[in-house]
This record gives C-alpha cells, sequence and structure tokens, in this order.
C-alpha cells in the first residue's frame, strides 16, 4: 500500500517534470518564433509558478529541489533577454550574461544547502576528465558545420582571442555545465531516477538551443547532452565536460570562423 | 527577433520598442519578487521562509539587469 501510493507520488511528480519542459520548449518557441517580450513573459509565469511549487513541496526533498533547480532554465532566458546587451562589445556578453547566471545558480546552490563540491566541482579521474576534455575540439568542428555561426572575433589579434576564449570556456563551458550537469541533473536523477533524470535535463539543455533554428543542431545538442550526463553520472565530476563544452564552444565560435 | 549566441547569451536584435518593453518587464518582475519577498517574510510558516529565500535566485541577477538598464539610460541622457 505505501509503496503503490509513493509510487503514485513519483508519477505525479514525472508528469509535473514533463507539464514544466513542455512549457520551457513553448516559451521558448514563442520567445524564438513569436516575439521576444511574450516569451519573456511566459518564462516569467514558468518561474514564479516553479518557485511557488517548490516552496510548496517543502519538506518533500528531493522534489522541491527539483522544481526549484529547474527555475534556472527560464532564468537563463529571462536573464539573457533581459541584459541590454545590444550596447556591449560581444566579447563582453559572455561576461556579464555569466555573472548574472553563476550569482543565481550559488544563490539556488546556498538555499538548497549544496557546496561546489557537491555540485561536481572536482578533479576525480583528471586523465579521464582532460580526455573528456579534449572531445571538445572534434564537437565543435561538427557543430560548426552545422551551424556555421559568425566569427567572433574581428581579427588575429591574439590578446582578444584569448581573452574570448577564456571568456568562453569559464562563462559558458563551466557555468552552464554547474547549471544544468551539477544542480539540475542532480536533483532530477535524485527525484526522477537515473534515466529519466539525464534524459529530461539533455532535452531542457536541447530545448534551450531551439534559438537556432535548426532541428540538427537540436538533435546534435540533445546527443551531446546526455553523453555529457553520462561521463558526469559515472564520475561525479563536471569538470571534464566544462572544458569540453567551454573547448567546443571556442572551436566554433572562434577558430573555425576564423580559419573558414 | 532574437540572435542566439549560446544558451546562456541571447541578444535581441530589435526595434528600440521591443528593447523597451524588455527593461519594462525587467523592472515590473523585479518589483514583483521584492514586494512578495517583503509580504512572505513577515510570516513564520516555513513554506513562506522558504519562497522568500528562492526569490533570490531571480532577483539577484534581475537587479543586475535592472542597475545595467539604468546607468545605460542615465548614459544615453548625458551624452
Amino acid at each position: 500500500m505505501g509503496d503503490c501510493s509513493s509510487e503514485r507520488g513519483g508519477m505525479k511528480e514525472s508528469q509535473t517534470f514533463i507539464l514544466f519542459v513542455t512549457l520551457i520548449a513553448l516559451a521558448e518557441s514563442v520567445t524564438t518564433f513569436i516575439d521576444p517580450v511574450y516569451g519573456f513573459s511566459f518564462h516569467s509565469l514558468i518561474l514564479i509558478s516553479m518557485l511557488v511549487l517548490s516552496a510548496l513541496k517543502y519538506g518533500e526533498n528531493p522534489i522541491s529541489s527539483l522544481f526549484l533547480s529547474l527555475s534556472l532554465a527560464p532564468l537563463i532566458r529571462i536573464i539573457s533577454l533581459s541584459l541590454p546587451l545590444a550596447y556591449f562589445p560581444r566579447y563582453s556578453w559572455y561576461l556579464l550574461a555569466g555573472i548574472a547566471v553563476f550569482s543565481a545558480t550559488l544563490a539556488l546552490m546556498r538555499i538548497m544547502g549544496m557546496g561546489l563540491r557537491d555540485a561536481g566541482v572536482t578533479f576525480n579521474k583528471p586523465f579521464v576528465q582532460l580526455t573528456v576534455g579534449a572531445t571538445g575540439a572534434p564537437l565543435g568542428v561538427i557543430e560548426y558545420f552545422i551551424l556555421k555561426p559568425e566569427p567572433l572575433a574581428l581579427g588575429f589579434d591574439p590578446l582578444e582571442l584569448t581573452l574570448l576564449a577564456l571568456a568562453l570556456i569559464f562563462f559558458t563551458g563551466f557555468v552552464e555545465e554547474l547549471v544544468f550537469r551539477g544542480v539540475i541533473q542532480q536533483t532530477a536523477v535524485a527525484s526522477l531516477g537515473r534515466k529519466p533524470g539525464v534524459l529530461g535535463v539533455a532535452l531542457v539543455f536541447a530545448i534551450l538551443h531551439i534559438g537556432w533554428l535548426s532541428m540538427l543542431d537540436f538533435l546534435f545538442v540533445f546527443l551531446i547532452g546526455l553523453l555529457f550526463g553520462l561521463v558526469v553520472l559515472k564520475t561525479g565530476s563536471i569538470v571534464g565536460v566544462s572544458l569540453s563544452h567551454g573547448l567546443t564552444n571556442v572551436v566554433l565560435f572562434l577558430i573555425m570562423p576564423l580559419l573558414s | 527577433m532574437i540572435s542566439s549566441v549560446t544558451t546562456t547569451t541571447v541578444t535581441t536584435v530589435a526595434t528600440l520598442a521591443v528593447g523597451a518593453a524588455l527593461g519594462a518587464f525587467t523592472s515590473a518582475l523585479l518589483i514583483l519578487f521584492l514586494a512578495t519577498k517583503e509580504v512572505v517574510t513577515v510570516d513564520s510558516r516555513r513554506q513562506l521562509v522558504f519562497l522568500g529565500k528562492a526569490l533570490d535566485v531571480g532577483i539577484l541577477p534581475l537587479l543586475m539587469s535592472f542597475i545595467l538598464i539604468v546607468v545605460l539610460k542615465v548614459v544615453e541622457i548625458l551624452a
């Protein structure tokens, strides 16, 4: 009887999680295809719902933590839309958006009583981490041929390229992996189980790439999200996937466009 | 129109009206969060205390955006 009711509770949690992921996908589609202002409002409503739900479920961990951590997904889009990035040079976008997302993530981790080590910021199995990190180069080349983005750097200025590379590695690689694999995946796996947790977070990660308007990139990012999720699950560290993610972006936005 | 750069970085390549609307919505959301935080923290029920803390997750980055928007507006006026 107890098992049956807990199973029903688990089903309900999974359904609520699927509902929120669907809502995030809709909000992201509205942002991309209709109007960023409507998208902003939609994401804001999802964020408020998640925070209220996580408070209502307070004491029922890990489900409260799951909805609290998942609130980072709509918050990322709210932050990126609210920052007046167009007024700043492109290299500073990562810094501004990264600091805002990083501060929100740290605040969230403090509320959940999670330290950086708990979120996988540990150099376990250094050889494995470096090997995983090196996969970023071929992944960046593949994604370049999918998206063909415009070059971030204006020329071959070594200082500009170095600063941009460091900003990409820390503010996109590390911060995004801390959010998705370090915080959201950990709470998703704890409340939904390993397979649904990793799958769900990879899907949310891919959904936030809808803005690229490429189905192929959506699938590519989803598969990479799954791969990164499995690596973090196996190694307990986000260092390797952060390096890989950062390196992918360096190759995708800096190196390949300049070489082409 | 939005231009996607990375997951966390999206910029609006938009009209002034869209930029102004996003700024207004950012300010409204920040005010809503701050006002809700003030209201819920006077209550000692643990769910409301938790909600008050959870709102900080949104307040921090929105405050950063708000400050940046205000600074840019001031610079625009002074320039």
